[in-house]
């Protein structure tokens, strides 16, 4: 805050507070030139300790992403919104608790963009409580795949991925991930057996793996 | 249930069965009945769970599918100012959160409840004379309110004037576990000379002393201390500058401390 002058309240008399102008607390240029040198990881150490900048580091390094997973799930731009800001409220929340071996801030992040888009497309009633870590677990327990490699590099490996998959393995996997759809609505959407898109899921995601595993972006630790 | 568990044909078949599920376990679109039926027999099958490493890996990229977006420029303050909100309330609070009413932003209170996003910790709420230029931070100002639906227990009331001032108007900002409000007057006139206007709790209608008004020409609010659910009312009356121990002159505002209110 800047510069203060108070005016004591006696006793319990009430004391008057006058209305003062909205300042940055920290000068963004220094933010974001120090954004380019700071890992994820020193980003989260700082957010364990509670430092706003940590998370405003995060959001300008991740947030395009974010916003845009969303967005492609949402197809809404104030639901997006929402979705993020919510996603990135949870990250600092819950940052206290969160150990890093259980994968990287980027993974956690998206993933609980991705849950939160999806209840809200079910539209749940009880969607605003936080995501907790046991519901992202499945999400983190991956292997680093975000330091080896440049995004760049990552997102082509994945587009070329998904690119040599037959049409409709391709769109069983965006129905059930950017779409929310189970199994069942799946089958109703496409007209197919539930047998059909369980084998056509199952196929698709050991052929996405067999590709990445070849493009070099799939780290190990 | 028993024989199940007892017969290795259907265990293997309903693993088989589980093992369908993994994908769309890695994918987040199972049932919670699914969901638990899968961590079952993941916990007993270390196949499995080598299995769902790689799932989960190809879903971590799936996200890069999206084409990045510019999110507008506002969210990020939102989101900042609902951080820092956030230190300020205490720790330790439960899974569900209550959620700020949704507020009739005027730019006095939108004003204060932008300082106490950013001061709330040790109530060092800066002062810093008059609001400057009202006008050029009422967007800015308004836009930050949303942030702060992530203050738990902050209500608005807005308080009307009287026939003796029928043009004043008013909110009250209650933070809920501060035991703490703001009250915002406009169109109040000046009191006149030797005269000033004195705020009342109104509890089972016996009015209670709540100090007096800051002077409204000095755009300023008036900082109340209490836990604002024990009362039914506020009101405000025009009294002998200093004070009075009980109303004597006309109550120029007054609002009902209750839900509908809010």
């Amino acid at each position: 805050m800047g510069p203060v002058r108070t005016h004591a309240a006696a006793g319990d008399r009430p004391g008057t507070v006058g209305v003062a102008p909205a300042r940055s607390q920290v000068g963004e240029g220094a933010i974001r030139m120090e954004d380019e040198s700071t890992s994820d990881e020193v980003l989260l150490e700082r957010l364990q300790q509670r430092d706003v900048r940590a998370l405003e580091h995060l959001y300008d390094r991740h947030g395009r992403l974010a916003y845009g997973l969303a967005y492609r799930m949402l197809d809404d731009a104030a639901s997006a919104e929402d979705v993020v800001q919510e996603a990135f409220l949870n990250i600092w929340r819950q940052a206290p608790s969160y150990d890093q071996r259980r994968g990287t801030v980027r993974t956690w992040l998206l993933s609980i963009v991705h849950h939160r888009a999806i209840d809200w497309l079910r539209s749940r009633a009880n969607r605003r409580g936080d995501v907790h870590l046991d519901l992202v677990e499945r999400s983190l327990a991956v292997p680093d795949t975000w330091h080896a490699v440049s995004a760049n590099v990552e997102r082509d490996a994945i587009r070329r991925a998904m690119a040599a998959l037959p049409p409709e393995q391709q769109r069983t996997v965006e129905l059930a991930y950017f779409a929310g759809y189970s199994q069942p609505e799946i089958a109703t959407a496409m007209g197919v057996p539930l047998s059909t898109v369980k084998g056509r899921m199952r196929m698709a995601m050991q052929k996405l793996r067999v590709l990445l595993e070849g493009t070099g972006t799939w780290a190990t630790r | 249930m028993e024989d199940f568990e007892h017969d290795g044909q259907q265990s293997d078949a309903a693993d088989d069965d589980v093992a369908d599920l993994l994908p769309a376990y890695a994918l987040g679109v199972l049932s919670p009945a699914e969901r638990a039926r899968v961590e079952a027999h993941l916990a007993r099958d270390p196949t499995s769970r080598q299995e769902l490493v790689g799932f989960a890996t190809v879903v971590a990229h799936l996200p890069l599918l999206a084409e990045e977006r510019d999110p507008p420029a506002r969210l990020r303050q939102r989101l900042i100012t609902a951080a820092t909100a956030d230190l300020a309330a205490p720790a330790g609070r439960g899974g569900v959160r209550r959620w700020l009413r949704r507020p009739r932003p005027s730019v006095l209170a939108a004003s204060i409840l932008l300082l106490v996003s950013l001061g709330l910790a040790g109530w060092n709420v800066a002062l810093q004379g008059q609001l400057a230029d009202q006008q050029r931070l009422a967007g800015q100002l308004r836009t930050q309110i949303a942030a702060l639906q992530a203050q738990p227990r902050v209500t608005i009331y807005t308080i009307g004037g009287t026939p003796a001032a029928p043009n004043a108007r008013g909110e009250v900002v209650y933070l809920g576990e501060q035991h703490t409000a703001f009250l915002t007057v406009q169109n109040l006139p000046a009191p006149p000379a030797g005269r000033a206007y004195q705020v009342w709790y109104i509890q089972d209608g016996r009015p209670i002393d709540a100090g007096l008004l800051a002077a409204p020409g000095d755009q300023v609010a008036t900082r109340l201390q209490a836990d604002l659910g024990q009362y039914q009312a506020l009101a405000v009356s025009l009294e002998p500058s200093g004070g009075s121990p009980q109303p004597t002159g006309p109550i120029v505002l007054q609002a009902p401390l209750q839900p509908g209110n809010a």
